[in-house]
């Protein structure tokens, strides 16, 4: 007679029977636990690029602190934002986590995140990075993480193509980039050889565009200055718009296009001129990843005028420890190691993804890496000229930069004039201001 | 009850009860009650009159295009051929791909470099370059439409397929006899018998198409411009991208007081013709 066909299955039976099975599952799981020595057990999460090396950073952390253990966790990046906040708003949310440069502002006033200031070591780990960086953690005076990454918008052609079309030098300013895409178009090597990322998401393309030729969009307290007090936003949608509709040299899928697009059309050859993140050069001259490998070159970002100053946008993403954990000491040891240099290095050696930290500008690894698929002067003056999008403190900044985009589109696909885009954009910033 | 309680109506109170409220997750600690404050904003924004536009445009279109296909498909499908069980399965077909992966399949339609429906108008000699048909405002809504309109014809074909079946043959046999033109056959008898699995067909298609969203998400982004930003595009941007969610949840009550008036509508239509006690 077995357990189940007695007839004696009784209540006691029954709790006893669950209970042993609950012990019985319970203890290999415990008796693991105890074998690995965990006293402390954090959560840390983060959007899914290249998750392994995460891991690998964690367990390499465990193994050295066995008294912790680290759970990573990747989120899809498009959920990312979203994801955590719901988790914020549920009192669920993970000891560590990526801060994107654009929430920080938001994250920070919800008291969401805490500010690494109250740990006694802070300053000898921000010591080292570049200024621009260094700001890009900093929010109302206090500092709110560590670098995971930081980079720079690049401008990026293709050698090839303008070799071909018997170009000798890359475009300074737009109106050249616009004769060398004519001379392209004549040789009848690309029929729209310029592309321009326009998606509602690919509002940092645009503000390169604008610091390359010194202009500024808002005022200190988020007043715009466009179109008329500062005109440069104006007279480069006007370019756009003239390059997309009178010369006929702007790839019409702009409006459709963001980082990854833009990047895609470059490796595919079917643009001559785009921007993108300067990490992507490397996939862009992959052989196995591109078909114009060894052919995508940086130049500084094109301007309205041949004095510049060609800067671009720049950002930091950052590691933050959240308000709400239990283990605030252990979570900023975790912290430090996985923001280290070395970790930086190694990060930029696997994927070519920019770093923090001034001293590895003159690592030799490091330009040893770099000239495989670019060039590391010129990633240096670019970097040098990179700052972050001046609104990114306004509680209205995403809201509005959506709507910005639309209207650029509108203005490059004829239904409204590029001043007209322009005027509509600035009374949004107004209303969005006001009434935040 | 209690289930009932907890998942549904818990969650649709507190929704309405943060549209009543400034409410964004930038600053969860502040949460005034704003009274009708936000369907006013709504209202009188021209973000909301143009993504209303949008949408019932997008609702009419669609509805009539499943209805028209749906009906002449059913029709088809009646008629005693060889092969009328396969044909059956494979009008199907569509209506069994997933929302998402269908807005995928259209998208790679009609992509500007790879696209096959550029492919198939260069090899019949209409255009001579491809061309980025998300790009213009007209045509993105359209295709839009068409991608929607793909992915819901296969159920109004079914619901009506098994009306017609339900229609009795004396009738058609009758006016066999009579000798009856099948235009007048179409009008007087199997029309008529239509008219409540068509209301239904509509009720449930203007449902769907007021309240779609990953077409517009995966196609378009709600662009080029504002040309594509439907109702629930301008919910899922306000509330999960601006995270102003005392608005999204605003918005979101509208599309539902126009979905039930717009039933409403249909249903006054279907007492109207004593179809519903």
């Amino acid at each position: 007679m077995t357990f189940f066909n007695s007839k004696a299955l009784n209540r006691r039976k029954f709790l006893a029977g669950a209970a042993a099975i609950g012990v019985g599952t319970t203890l290999p799981l415990l008796q693991s636990r105890a074998a690995f020595g965990a006293d402390v057990a954090l959560e840390f999460e983060g959007w899914n690029y290249d998750p392994e090396f995460q891991t690998q950073i964690v367990t390499e952390y465990t193994a050295q602190n066995p008294a912790v253990s680290v759970n990573f966790i990747a989120e899809p990046a498009a959920q990312y934002v979203p994801k955590m906040i719901a988790r914020f708003i549920g009192q669920n949310a993970p000891d560590l986590l990526y801060v994107r440069d654009q929430t920080l502002a938001g994250w920070a006033d919800a008291e969401y995140i805490r500010p690494i200031n109250d740990f006694p070591d802070w300053e000898e780990h921000v010591a080292g990075l570049i200024p621009f960086h260094r700001a890009g953690l900093e929010y109302e005076g206090k500092v709110w993480g560590l670098p995971y990454y930081g980079d720079h918008i690049a401008y990026i052609y293709n050698s090839d193509i303008l070799e071909k079309a018997g170009i000798a030098a890359p475009p300074v300013t737009w109106a050249e980039l616009a004769d060398q895409s004519l001379a392209i178009k004549k040789a009848g090597l690309i029929e729209r050889p310029f592309a321009f990322p326009l998606k509602s998401n690919a509002g940092l393309h645009w503000w390169s565009a604008v610091y390359a030729s010194g202009g500024s969009l808002f005022d200190a307290e988020g007043n715009p200055k466009f179109p008329d007090e500062d005109t440069v936003a104006l007279q480069l949608l006007e370019f756009l718009v003239h390059a997309a509709q009178e010369l006929d040299i702007l790839d019409q899928t702009s409006v459709q296009m963001g980082t990854a697009e833009g990047r895609l059309a470059l490796a595919a050859g079917q643009v001559a001129f785009a921007s993108s993140a300067r990490y992507d050069l490397k996939v862009i001259n992959d052989p196995a990843t591109s078909k114009v490998s060894g052919f995508a070159k940086q130049v500084l970002f094109p301007s309205l005028t041949a004095d510049g100053p060609h800067g671009t946008v720049g950002w930091t993403q950052m590691f933050s420890i959240s308000s709400n954990t239990a283990h605030p000491d252990e979570a900023w040891d975790v912290l430090k190691y996985i923001s280290s240099q070395d970790v930086a290095k190694r990060y930029y050696l696997k994927n070519g993804v920019g770093y923090a930290y001034e001293a590895l500008d003159n690592d030799a690894d490091i330009a040893a890496e770099t000239s495989k698929w670019s060039d590391q002067g010129m990633f240096a003056k670019q970097g040098a000229l990179a700052k972050p999008r001046e609104y990114i403190a306004f509680p209205w900044a995403a809201e509005w930069e959506d709507f910005h985009m639309q209207q650029m589109q509108e203005a490059i696909v004829g239904r409204k004039t590029a001043r007209d885009a322009m005027l509509a954009s600035a009374d949004k910033a107004i209303q969005l201001k006001k009434s935040s | 009850m209690l289930v009932l309680l907890g998942l549904v109506a818990y969650p649709v109170g507190l929704s309405l009860w943060i549209s009543l409220h400034k409410m964004s997750f930038r600053k969860p600690k502040d949460f005034p009650f704003v009274g009708l404050d936000n369907y006013t904003t709504a209202l009188t924004s021209p973000e909301f009159a143009s993504a209303l536009s949008v949408t019932l445009k997008f609702s009419l279109a669609s509805v009539v295009l499943i209805v028209a296909i749906g009906l002449a498909l059913a029709l088809l499908l009646n008629v005693p051929v060889r092969g009328r069980g396969v044909l059956r399965a494979l009008v199907l077909v569509p209506w069994a791909i997933p929302p998402i992966v269908n807005a995928t399949l259209w998208q790679l339609i009609f992509d500007s470099h790879v696209g096959a429906f550029n492919g198939l108008l260069m090899q019949l000699g209409l255009i001579d370059a491809y061309r980025s048909w998300l790009i213009d405002p007209n045509m993105a809504l359209v295709i839009v439409v068409l991608a929607h309109a793909w992915n819901h014809v296969p159920l109004a074909t079914i619901i009506l397929l098994a009306a017609l079946q339900a229609i009795p043959r004396e009738l058609y046999e009758a006016a066999l006899v009579d000798r009856t033109s099948r235009f007048r056959v179409l009008r007087e008898i199997t029309m008529p018998w239509l008219l409540r699995p068509i209301m239904i067909v509509m009720i449930l298609q203007t449902m769907g198409a007021l309240r779609a969203f990953d077409l517009f998400y995966v196609l378009t982004g709600g662009g080029p411009g504002t040309s594509t930003t439907a109702l629930a595009w301008l919910t899922y941007q306000t509330s999960f991208v601006y995270l102003d969610v005392g608005m999204g949840s605003t918005y979101s009550y509208i599309i539902m007081i126009i979905t039930f008036a717009v039933a409403l509508f249909y249903i006054r239509g279907l007492y109207k013709r004593g179809d519903v006690e």
